[in-house]
C-alpha cells in the first residue's frame, strides 16, 4: 500500500482540481479500509461530536419548553456561580484525591498482576487465575457497593466481625470520612485490575523469545531478565495506558460514589460527577450542570495533552 | 435515591425506546370507520361516548407504586377506554424514581399527553412556559362533574390557582388527612414494660433505656435496638418537640413569619438532645448509612422497638406480615413527641380538604377536548365509584346504598393484600389520580391500628400542625424559584453534613454560630424571604 501512494504521489499535479481526484484516488485505493474505519467514525459522529451542539445550554438559561436553541444567553453566569460555589474547592480536592488514589495505588497492580501471571508455568492454572481475577469486572457497581455494605457492617460484618475477634471495638466504615477513599479505591482494585491486566498480557506474548534465550546464556537471573527485558518490551504499553488514564484525572464515574455516599462522607466523597448529577437530575437545573461539565472536559482535555507531551519528552511513548 | 441507578440507566433506554416508537404511534391513531347518520340515535347516548368517534391515542404517564400492577394491566382503563374511545398508552415508571425520570421525559419534543403527579413546585415552571396547559377555561366550559365538587368545597379553587391567575392542575380531592410519617412502638413491648404509649421527649427516653436494659425479644442477647429507622429525616424530625420544623415553616410564636428550621436555636437544642440520645446508645449506629431494604431486614429480626413511617406502608404492613413469626408483635402509631415547647406538631401534613396533584394536560395533546371529557367522567358519581372501587359485582357490590368490596379484595384468593388486590384494577387510595378519593374506599382498605392512627394521634393535632405547616400549594415566580433552588442546593448539601455531624458527636456544638453564619453566608435569608413572599401570596 505505501508503495502505491508513494507512486501516486509522484504523478500528482498542482492545482486544487488535480489534488481533489488525487486524494479521490488514494480513498479508492484503500477504500476496504476505509470502509472498515466507517462504523467507528459514524458512530464517533452521531454520539460524540453531534451532541455538542447542546452542549451551548451551559451558556444558555434553558427551558425544556423552548429547545436547546430557545433559551437567552447568559454567557458565562453558570461558570462563574460554579466557581464561586461553597463546594468548589473541595469538588475539585476529592475528585483529584480519589484519581491520584487510585493511579498510585491502582495503576500498578495489573502490570504486576500480568508479570506474576506471566511466571505461572502450569497452564491450567495460569488460565483459572485469570479467569477468576476478570471475574469480577462484570458485576455492576450496584451489586458490588451492596457487598462492600454488607462485609463492612458494623454490626454483622466479616471486617467487624475479624475487629471483634481481635478485642477492637466495631468501625462504621462507610460512615467515617476518613475511609471512604480507601474503600473506594481498595474495592476498585478488586473489580478492575484483573481485566486491566488483559492488555498487558497481550503486550507480553509480542516479547521476541530470543531475547530471554540470548539473557539465559549469558547466566542473567530471572529478576535480571525481567528489570532487562521484560519491562522496557512493555513499557510502550504501560506509557500508553497511563495517558489515557491521565486523561481521565479530572473525572470520577458518579455511580460507584453516589451508591456508596451518604451525608457523613460528603466531605471527602463529594466528586465533580456526583454534583453534577444531584444539580441536574434532583434539582432540575441542566444549564448550571451542563457548565460543569463542560468545564470538566476541558480541564481533562488540556491534562491529556500536557502529559502527552511530557511523556514524549520523558519515554519518546506519545499518543499521536 | 441510592438504589434508583440501574433503574435510570433501564428508564433511558427504555426512553430511548419509548421515542422511537412514540413517532410511530401518535400519529397514526387507528380511525374506527365513523358511521354518521345510519345508526341509531338511542347508542349515540350511551354513558359518555358515542363509538361512532374516531378512536384516539392518549399517552398517559404516571409513576407505579409498589403495590400496583402496571397501569395497562388495570381493568378501569380498559373500561374506560371502551367508553371513551380512547386507546391508552402508559409510561409508568416506579415511585421512587418519579422525580427523575419526569425530568428526563420533560426533555422531549413530544410530551405524553396527560401526566399525573407531577410535583407542586414543577406545576408553575411547566405553566409559565406554556408546556401544560391553563384549564380554568375547560373547567368553566367542559367539565361540569368537576365544577360540582369544587362547588362543594369552598376554598379550592382558590387553592388551585397559581398566582398568575392559572389552574394547571386537575385536583385529586380528598377529605382524609395524609402523608404522615408518625413514629411508630411496638405495644407489645410497652405492655411488657407497663408504659404507656410515649408522648413526651422524658417518656421517649424512658421508653428506650428500658429497651436497652431488658431482653425483651428474649433471645438471651442484648441486641434490642431502641430506635431505628430508614434515613435520618425521621430522626431528624423529633425536632417538632422543640417548637420547629426541619424545614422551612412559618412560626406561629413569631406572628407566623418564615423561619427555617435547622439555623434556630430550638433546633440546636433538639440537636443536643439527639446527641445525648446518641450517646447513649439509644439510636442506631446505622442509620447514618441506612436505606429501606437494611432497615427492613432489621424490623424483620425482631429487635426494633420503635421506627417511624408512613401509615400504610409501614404500620399496617408491618402488623400485617410480623405475627407470622413473631406472634405477639404489634405496632402502632403514637402522638407528635412533645417537649418543653408544649406543641404537638405533625410535619407532614397536607391541609384538609386537599387537592394535590392529579392531572396536568400538555401542550402535545392534540385532542384536549376528548382527554377533557374523559378526565371529568372521573369526577362524575359514577366515575368515583369506578376509580374508587372497580366494576361492580367483579369487584364491589352495593349493599344498602353503600358500596362494599367484594372477597376478591377483602380476602383475595391468592393472597394479596386488600391494597394490592386493589392496585390490580384500579389505583388503590386514588394517589395523584384525577378524582375524588372516596371514603368509601380508604376506611375499608385501612386496618383498624391506621384508623386509630388517624383519629387519635394524627386528626387531633392537625389544627396546630396546620399554624406551623407551609402547605404544599404555594408556589413561587420561576425567577425566585430558580435562585431558591440554586441556593437550597448547596445549602442542603452543608445543612445535611452539619446536622449528622451534631447528632454523632463528630462535631461540637461549640461550632454551632460557625455553622449558622456560614449556612447565612450561603443566601439562606434570601431564600426565607422568597418563602415568605410566596406564603403572603397564598394568604391574601
Amino acid at each position: 500500500m505505501k508503495t502505491a501512494v508513494s507512486t501516486q504521489t509522484g504523478a500528482s499535479r498542482a492545482g486544487s482540481a488535480g489534488r481533489l481526484s488525487h486524494a479521490g484516488k488514494r480513498i479508492w485505493t484503500s477504500r476496504y479500509l476505509y470502509l472498515l474505519i466507517l462504523p467507528t467514525l459514524i458512530w464517533y459522529i452521531i454520539f460524540m461530536y453531534a451532541p455538542l451542539y447542546g452542549a451551548q445550554i451551559a451558556f444558555r438559561d434553558f427551558m425544556p419548553a423552548l429547545g436547546i436553541t430557545g433559551g437567552k444567553w447568559v454567557g458565562f453566569k453558570y461558570f462563574i456561580q460554579f466557581f464561586q460555589s461553597e463546594y468548589f474547592g473541595r469538588l475539585i480536592k476529592n475528585t483529584l484525591g480519589i484519581s491520584v488514589y487510585s493511579i498510585v495505588v491502582g495503576f500498578p497492580i495489573p502490570v504486576i498482576l500480568a508479570l506474576l501471571m506471566n511466571e505461572v508455568r502450569g497452564r491450567f492454572f495460569k488460565k483459572s487465575v485469570q479467569t477468576i481475577v476478570y471475574m469480577p469486572h462484570f458485576i455492576s457497581a450496584v451489586v458490588v457497593v451492596s457487598l462492600i455494605n454488607a462485609m463492612l457492617s458494623p454490626s454483622n460484618g466479616l471486617f467487624n466481625q475479624i475487629i471483634q475477634l481481635f478485642g477492637g471495638s466495631p468501625i462504621h466504615f462507610m460512615a467515617e470520612p476518613r475511609y471512604f477513599k480507601t474503600v473506594y479505591v481498595l474495592s476498585d482494585i478488586w473489580q478492575s485490575a484483573g481485566y486491566g491486566s488483559i492488555v498487558y498480557l497481550a503486550a507480553l506474548t509480542s516479547i521476541d523469545p530470543s531475547l530471554y534465550e540470548a539473557a539465559t546464556v549469558d547466566g542473567a537471573s530471572k529478576w535480571k531478565k525481567l528489570l532487562h527485558i521484560t519491562l522496557p518490551c512493555i513499557l510502550p504499553t504501560i506509557m500508553t495506558m497511563l495517558i489515557l488514564r491521565m486523561g481521565s484525572i479530572f473525572t470520577v464515574g458518579y455511580e460507584k460514589i453516589m451508591l456508596m455516599y451518604n451525608p457523613a462522607t460528603y466531605e471527602t466523597a463529594d466528586v465533580i460527577s456526583t454534583y453534577v448529577y444531584r444539580r441536574a437530575f434532583e434539582g432540575g437545573e441542566y444549564s448550571f450542570s451542563a457548565a460543569i461539565g463542560l468545564f470538566n472536559s476541558i480541564i481533562n482535555f488540556i491534562v491529556i495533552i500536557v502529559f502527552n507531551k511530557i511523556s514524549k519528552r520523558i519515554s519518546e511513548v506519545s499518543l499521536w | 435515591m441510592k438504589q434508583n441507578l440501574k433503574r435510570i440507566v433501564s428508564a433511558m433506554l427504555l426512553l430511548a425506546l419509548a421515542v422511537s416508537l412514540l413517532a410511530g404511534c401518535s400519529g397514526s391513531s387507528s380511525s374506527t370507520p365513523a358511521a354518521p347518520a345510519s345508526t341509531a340515535g338511542s347508542t349515540a347516548s350511551d354513558a359518555g361516548g358515542a363509538p361512532e368517534r374516531e378512536r384516539i391515542t392518549v399517552r398517559v404517564f404516571r409513576s407505579k407504586a409498589s403495590h400496583e400492577v402496571s397501569m395497562d394491566q388495570m381493568e378501569i382503563f380498559k373500561v374506560m377506554g371502551e367508553m371513551f374511545n380512547i386507546d391508552f398508552e402508559f409510561d409508568n415508571p416506579p415511585q421512587e424514581n418519579l422525580a427523575e425520570r419526569l425530568n428526563l421525559v420533560m426533555m422531549e419534543t413530544e410530551l405524553p399527553d396527560v401526566i399525573m403527579e407531577m410535583p407542586m413546585t414543577d406545576v408553575l415552571k411547566y405553566g409559565e412556559t406554556g408546556i401544560i396547559l391553563p384549564l380554568n377555561d375547560y373547567i368553566h366550559s367542559s367539565m361540569p362533574n368537576l365544577k360540582a365538587e369544587l362547588d362543594k368545597r369552598p376554598g379550592v379553587e382558590k387553592a388551585l390557582t397559581y398566582g398568575d391567575g392559572n389552574i394547571y392542575y386537575l385536583p385529586m380531592l380528598d377529605e382524609t388527612p395524609s402523608g404522615n410519617i408518625p413514629y411508630i412502638v411496638r405495644t407489645d413491648w410497652l405492655e411488657a414494660l407497663e408504659l404507656d404509649s410515649p408522648v413526651t421527649i422524658e417518656d421517649w427516653e424512658h421508653y428506650w433505656e428500658l429497651v436497652k436494659t431488658t431482653d425483651l425479644n428474649g433471645n438471651g442477647q442484648n441486641d434490642e435496638i431502641p430506635f431505628s429507622v430508614y434515613s435520618m429525616d425521621p430522626l431528624r424530625n423529633f425536632c417538632v418537640a422543640w417548637g420547629v420544623l426541619d424545614d422551612f415553616f412559618t412560626d406561629p410564636t413569631d406572628g407566623g413569619k418564615v423561619h427555617y428550621g435547622p439555623i434556630d436555636e430550638r433546633y440546636r437544642d433538639a440537636l443536643m438532645w439527639m446527641n445525648e440520645m446518641w450517646n447513649k446508645g439509644y439510636l442506631d449506629q446505622e442509620i447514618i448509612t441506612a436505606d429501606y431494604s437494611s432497615f427492613s431486614a432489621k424490623l424483620a429480626q425482631n429487635i426494633v422497638a420503635s421506627f417511624a413511617g408512613p401509615l400504610g406502608g409501614m404500620l399496617a404492613a408491618q402488623n400485617a406480615t410480623m405475627p407470622a413469626s413473631v406472634p405477639d408483635f404489634h405496632v402502632a402509631a403514637t402522638e407528635p413527641p412533645k417537649g418543653e415547647a408544649g406543641v404537638q406538631i405533625h410535619s407532614n401534613i397536607d391541609l384538609v380538604p386537599r387537592a394535590v396533584v392529579g392531572a396536568t394536560i400538555t401542550a402535545s395533546c392534540k385532542n384536549v377536548d376528548r382527554v377533557v371529557e374523559w378526565l371529568d367522567y372521573m369526577y362524575s358519581p359514577e366515575g368515583q365509584l369506578l376509580v374508587n372501587m372497580g366494576i361492580e359485582g367483579t369487584h364491589y357490590t352495593m349493599q344498602n346504598g353503600e358500596p362494599v368490596f367484594t372477597d376478591y379484595v377483602m380476602n383475595n384468593p391468592d393472597g394479596l393484600s386488600p391494597k394490592q388486590a386493589v392496585g390490580t384494577f384500579t389505583i388503590a387510595q386514588g394517589t395523584g389520580m384525577p378524582s375524588v378519593l372516596c371514603f368509601c374506599e380508604t376506611s375499608q382498605l385501612d386496618d383498624d391500628a391506621v384508623l386509630e392512627a388517624k383519629e387519635n394521634c394524627i386528626i387531633p393535632f392537625l389544627e396546630t400542625s396546620n399554624q406551623y405547616v407551609i402547605p404544599g400549594t404555594i408556589s413561587f415566580p420561576s425567577e425566585a424559584d430558580a435562585e431558591r433552588r440554586a441556593a437550597m442546593a448547596d445549602i442542603e448539601t452543608y445543612v445535611d453534613e452539619m446536622v449528622m455531624k451534631f447528632i454523632t458527636g463528630r462535631e461540637s456544638f461549640d461550632n454551632w454560630d460557625t455553622y449558622v453564619s456560614k449556612v447565612k453566608e450561603m443566601g439562606i435569608e434570601k431564600v426565607i424571604g422568597i418563602y415568605q413572599d410566596a406564603v403572603d401570596t397564598w394568604n391574601s
